[in-house]
C-alpha cells in the first residue's frame, strides 16, 4: 500500500514561515560544498596574499552557520637558512573572517643548523561563521610568509590536493 | 522530535485540525523504519579558544579549549575534530595532547591520547598547529563536555598553545544518528 501526501507549503501555526529549529531541524546539515585543488600557489609576501583557492556556498537562510573544514598540502620552504614561518587565514567574500586578526594556524618549523629548510605537512582547520546572509559566499584560503622574502610558502605543488569543505548548519 | 505515522492510500485535498493532532498518542513508536537512514548529522556545537596557555608540568593539562553537546539518543555517535593552534615547543621539548570527556558535570577524565611526542625537534623551537578527529559513543543523553588537555615532555622550558595569543584553536562536535 502506498501513502502520498503532497504540499506546496508547510507554514506555522500563525501562517508564518517556518524556521529550522521551528520544524525541530536546527543543527542539521542542509547542504555540503567541497572545492579541491592540486593547482601549486607560492606566496613569498610578508602580508596577507589570496592563495586563489576558494569554495563558494548560497545559505537557505539568514539563520544558518557555516562549518569551514580546510584540509590543506604545504611546503614551506627557506633557501638561505634553516628557519621558516608562515600562517593562514580564511577570508569570507575578501574580508577576513576575524576582524581581531586571528589567523586559524601558523607553522614555524626550524632545521637543525642547516643551510636551507624544506617542510612539508597537511594542516586541517575548522571555523564556524555565522554570516547572516542568503546571498553568495566564497570561503577564501589567505597565507603569508612571516619573517622575510627568502621564504616560499607554496600551497599544493601541482599534484598533492588541497580541499576546503562548506557545510550549512540550519538554525 | 515526534514521529508521525500516517496510513492511507491517499490524502488529497484534506485539512487536519491541530486538535486532532495528539502527539502523546505516538509514544509506542520506538523505532524508525528501515527506509530512514542512520548516520545523519543531527547537531553541531562548536569552540573556540585563542588565550596563551604555557605549561612547564609533564602531567595533563586543560588546555581551555571545550565544546559541549547533549546527544538526543544514547545511542548516537560524536564525531569530535578541530585544531589545536599555536603549538610552541621551545628546544628539545616536546607535546603530549589528549581528548578528555566529562558527563553531566562529573568530572573529566581521558578518552583518547592524539600524540605523545608532538613538535620535538633536537636545539632547535618549532611552532605548529595540532588536527585532531575522534568518535566517541558517550552512551548519555546528557551533556557531554569534551576539552583538550595537554603536558610538557623533554628538558627544555616548556609548551604553550596560541602561542601569540593571535590563533584561533577550535572544536567541533557532530551528533551523528545512529
Amino acid at each position: 500500500m502506498t501513502s502520498i501526501i503532497k504540499v506546496d507549503t508547510i507554514q506555522t501555526a500563525a501562517g508564518g514561515t517556518p524556521t529550522a529549529s521551528s520544524l525541530g531541524i536546527s543543527g542539521t546539515i542542509g547542504q555540503v560544498v567541497q572545492a579541491t585543488t592540486t593547482t601549486s600557489t607560492t606566496s613569498t609576501s610578508t602580508s596577507f596574499a589570496t592563495t586563489n583557492f576558494s569554495a563558494s556556498i548560497t545559505p537557505t537562510s539568514t539563520s544558518s552557520k557555516i562549518l569551514i573544514q580546510c584540509s590543506i598540502h604545504v611546503n614551506i620552504l627557506n633557501n638561505t637558512n634553516d628557519y621558516a614561518e608562515a600562517e593562514y587565514k580564511i577570508y569570507r567574500n575578501g574580508s577576513s573572517l576575524d576582524s581581531s586578526g586571528r589567523r586559524i594556524g601558523g607553522y614555524a618549523p626550524r632545521g637543525n643548523g642547516s643551510t636551507q629548510l624544506r617542510y612539508t605537512t597537511y594542516p586541517s582547520f575548522t571555523l564556524l561563521d555565522s554570516p547572516a546572509s542568503t546571498s553568495s559566499l566564497t570561503y577564501e584560503l589567505y597565507f603569508r610568509t612571516v619573517n622575510n622574502s627568502n621564504e616560499n610558502n607554496i600551497l599544493s605543488d601541482g599534484s598533492r590536493p588541497s580541499s576546503i569543505t562548506l557545510m550549512e548548519v540550519l538554525a | 522530535m515526534a514521529i508521525t505515522r500516517l496510513i492511507a492510500p491517499s490524502i488529497t485535498g484534506l485539512t487536519i485540525p491541530n486538535t486532532s493532532i495528539n502527539n502523546a498518542s505516538l509514544d509506542s513508536v520506538t523505532a524508525l523504519p528501515s527506509g530512514i537512514p542512520t548516520g545523519k548529522v543531527l547537531q553541531v556545537q562548536h569552540g573556540t579558544y585563542g588565550t596563551q596557555n604555557s605549561i612547564s608540568t609533564t602531567s595533563a593539562t586543560a588546555s581551555g579549549l571545550s565544546v559541549s553537546i547533549t546527544p538526543t539518543s544514547s545511542s548516537n555517535k560524536i564525531l569530535v575534530m578541530g585544531n589545536l593552534a599555536g603549538c610552541r615547543m621551545y628546544a628539545n621539548t616536546y607535546m603530549s595532547v589528549w581528548l578528555y570527556r566529562q558527563i553531566n558535570g562529573g568530572g573529566y577524565s581521558s578518552i583518547r591520547k592524539f600524540e605523545n611526542g608532538f613538535g620535538y625537534l633536537q636545539g632547535e623551537t618549532e611552532t605548529l598547529s595540532k588536527s585532531f578527529y575522534y568518535q566517541d559513543t558517550p552512551n548519555t543523553t546528557n551533556q557531554v563536555d569534551y576539552q583538550i588537555y595537554f603536558s610538557y615532555n623533554g628538558s627544555g622550558d616548556s609548551v604553550a598553545i596560541n602561542i601569540d595569543s593571535q590563533e584561533w584553536s577550535t572544536i567541533t562536535a557532530m551528533e551523528i544518528a545512529s
